[in-house]
């Protein structure tokens, strides 16, 4: 099954940054996305996001065109289907571990939060991460490390099938890479699709695919694995 | 989810928050004021238009405090002078007479206003209970109770049927009194020359002018009648000739003033009163606009990542549209607390105090239509206005796309 599917993707914005642009990824993979910088990956994570919409061709997210989804499905989508990882591990300093990985429950519908027991995910994901006991604390008093595995168990929280994630270890040290890099292939054998932006020829290597972006095209560069 | 927005988005800067929530305060103030002063002139008019159509000439007292003293003291040539001008004002004009006395019973004050029959075509007294005065109430023969109409705050005498003593101290007589109706709540007349005030019955007795009780006129109550003295269907020449009346006898100084003219003059000076209050308040309100307008805008923009998280995590960006209205909403209601609570304070204290010479403003409910009403139209005003601003400053923000700032900026 086709996770994502992109055909013909354009985006223009001063300067062409994609151009007939096309991939699919499916569903329990770990596709590794590598270029330079300034190519346009950020950009590429944010329209298959379903934070971008300003492009041309087809996105394609789980056999449905997300041109045809309302601004409300968009929104759905992004909190029960995708999770996003990000290098810099963006959390809410106001507010504790336990709320931020919590967060993204906040906009499940009543009814989705009464059909899971999100406090036990919360206990599983965390100790898996081995954050359990930072759940009271407050972001600024954390590691790095420790905080991307708070973002992580963030993105994981609602079980999301499609992991988009930016540089997820370039701000880790190789132990806490590590962490994350294990997750992720849990992640796939349970049937997740994982999408990572890398700088990182080691990373990228531990993944099923590579895919290079480059003078606004991408190319498949290999199966590593 | 919304308030969690709110408080870590919106309200973020406390001390702008409060500095713009004050400024705002200030401004509910100014309004409330300007509003509730407007529907209150605008209501006085309204009210006093009879008086402009039956050409009313409004009667003002000017008399020296000295001659007024003299002329109590010496109460039997004065009261006999009283006793003629009212037969002389019964001879040869139409006129309404309204005399306006305090009295005590307990701790609970009332005042006794003393009404000719000619008061009721100017002014629209509506009954709760019982009936008002008939023809017959003004010719009572003296021996009788003297019909009376109660307000509705005077528990002790608001029964129907019922006789009581009270003491007036414009006849200096015990009075037996015989309630024949109850007035309804907030039954009110406007001041001729300040319209945008009010004379309220709520702790009132309003009593007739009998025949028997200008037999009796005395000079204590022909002063308070004198001021606001209502002569109508006349020309200005016929009532200068009550002026020179007084004047002859040494009794009173009273002008006469044409209603139309004084109301004319009280609007246009009211207008100008009335501008300035709004530019003042127009100044406010741009302050206020401007310092919304800044914390919103910068709250935004700071926090434009941490709202893009948000939307990456399941946010719809309209639902900032829905947490700034209700975010307004709540800063609405804190802004209008304090000027509620005025208002309250204000009502309440005038419900509890002492009655002045004119017994103005005895409101019976704390917040009686005008004061409500204008605390709704700031309400909704100010309301309106915060979610306007909020509205234009997200439809700017939303423009530009919410994305998260990843590895590569």
């Amino acid at each position: 099954m086709s996770v994502v599917t992109i055909e013909k993707l354009g985006k223009k914005y001063k300067r062409t940054i994609l151009e007939d642009v096309a991939f699919s990824l499916e569903a329990g993979t770990m596709t590794a996305l590598i270029g330079a910088s300034g190519e346009g990956k950020t950009t590429i994570l944010n329209i298959i996001g379903l934070l971008d919409s300003d492009y041309t061709g087809q996105v394609l997210l789980f056999d449905t065109n997300v041109a045809d989804l309302s601004e409300k499905e968009q929104a759905h989508y992004r909190n029960t289907k995708l999770g996003f990882i990000l290098q810099e591990p963006l959390l809410i300093d106001r507010m504790t571990v336990r709320e931020n990985i919590l967060l993204p429950t906040v906009y499940l519908s009543k009814k989705e939060r009464e059909n899971v027991d999100f406090q036990t995910r919360l206990v599983n994901l965390t100790k898996n991460l081995g954050i359990y006991d930072l759940l009271d604390e407050k972001p600024n008093t954390l590691s790095g490390g420790q905080k991307q595995r708070v973002v992580a168990a963030r993105a994981l929280i609602n079980d999301p099938e499609l992991i988009l994630a930016d540089e997820p270890t370039g701000a880790l040290d190789q132990d806490n890479a590590n962490i994350i890099l294990q997750l992720f292939k849990k992640l796939i054998a349970n049937g997740k699709t994982v999408l990572t932006v890398t700088h990182d020829s080691n990373v990228a290597k531990q993944h099923d695919r590579i895919l290079k972006l480059a003078n606004s095209h991408v190319l498949e560069i290999g199966e590593e694995k | 989810m919304y308030f969690e927005f709110i408080k870590n988005i919106f309200a973020k800067r406390v001390l702008l928050t409060l500095l713009t929530a004050l400024t705002l305060i200030s401004y509910t103030f100014i309004s409330y004021t300007l509003v509730r002063s407007n529907l209150y002139a605008f209501q006085g008019r309204t009210e006093l238009r009879s008086l402009v159509a039956k050409t009313a000439f409004v009667g003002n007292d000017q008399t020296p405090e000295k001659m007024t003293d003299q002329n109590i003291k010496n109460a039997k040539k004065s009261d006999e002078i009283a006793r003629s001008f009212i037969k002389y004002l019964d001879s040869n004009y139409s006129y309404s007479m309204h005399i306006v006395m305090n009295a005590n019973l307990g701790t609970a004050e009332y005042s006794i206003h003393t009404v000719n029959e000619d008061f009721f075509n100017f002014y629209n007294i509506k009954i709760g209970k019982g009936h008002n005065f008939t023809k017959t109430s003004f010719k009572n023969n003296g021996y009788a109770p003297i019909p009376v109409l109660v307000g509705p705050n005077l528990h002790r005498f608001a029964h129907v049927g019922k006789t009581y003593k009270i003491y007036n101290s414009g006849t200096g007589k015990n009075e037996k009194i015989k309630v024949i109706g109850i007035l309804a709540k907030n039954n009110k007349i406007a001041s001729i020359y300040e319209p945008d005030s009010y004379t309220y019955f709520n702790n009132a007795i309003i009593r007739p002018l009998r025949s028997s009780d200008k037999k009796t006129f005395n000079a204590v109550e022909l002063y308070s009648g004198l001021q606001d003295l209502l002569v109508y269907r006349t020309s200005l020449a016929n009532v200068k000739k009550i002026q020179k009346y007084l004047a002859k006898r040494s009794f009173a100084n009273v002008k006469f003033y044409s209603a139309k003219n004084n109301l004319e003059e009280f609007y246009t000076s009211y207008t100008k009163r009335s501008t300035s209050l709004l530019i003042f308040s127009l100044i406010i309100f741009f302050i206020s606009s401007w310092m919304i307008s800044v914390n919103l805008w910068k709250s935004l923009e700071e926090e434009r990542q941490n709202i893009a998280l948000r939307v990456s995590l399941g946010m719809r960006p309209t639902q900032i549209y829905t947490a700034a209205i209700l975010y307004q909403f709540i800063l609405t209601i804190v802004i209008m607390i304090p000027v509620s609570l005025y208002s309250l304070a204000y009502s309440r204290m005038l419900t509890s105090g002492a009655v002045q010479q004119d017994s103005r403003l005895m409101l019976s409910s704390p917040l009686p239509g005008i004061e409500g009403i204008s605390l709704l139209i700031c309400f909704i005003f100010i309301f309106v206005f915060l979610v306007l601003i909020s509205v234009i400053l997200i439809y700017r923000f939303n423009k530009e796309p919410l994305l998260l700032r990843m590895s590569e900026k």
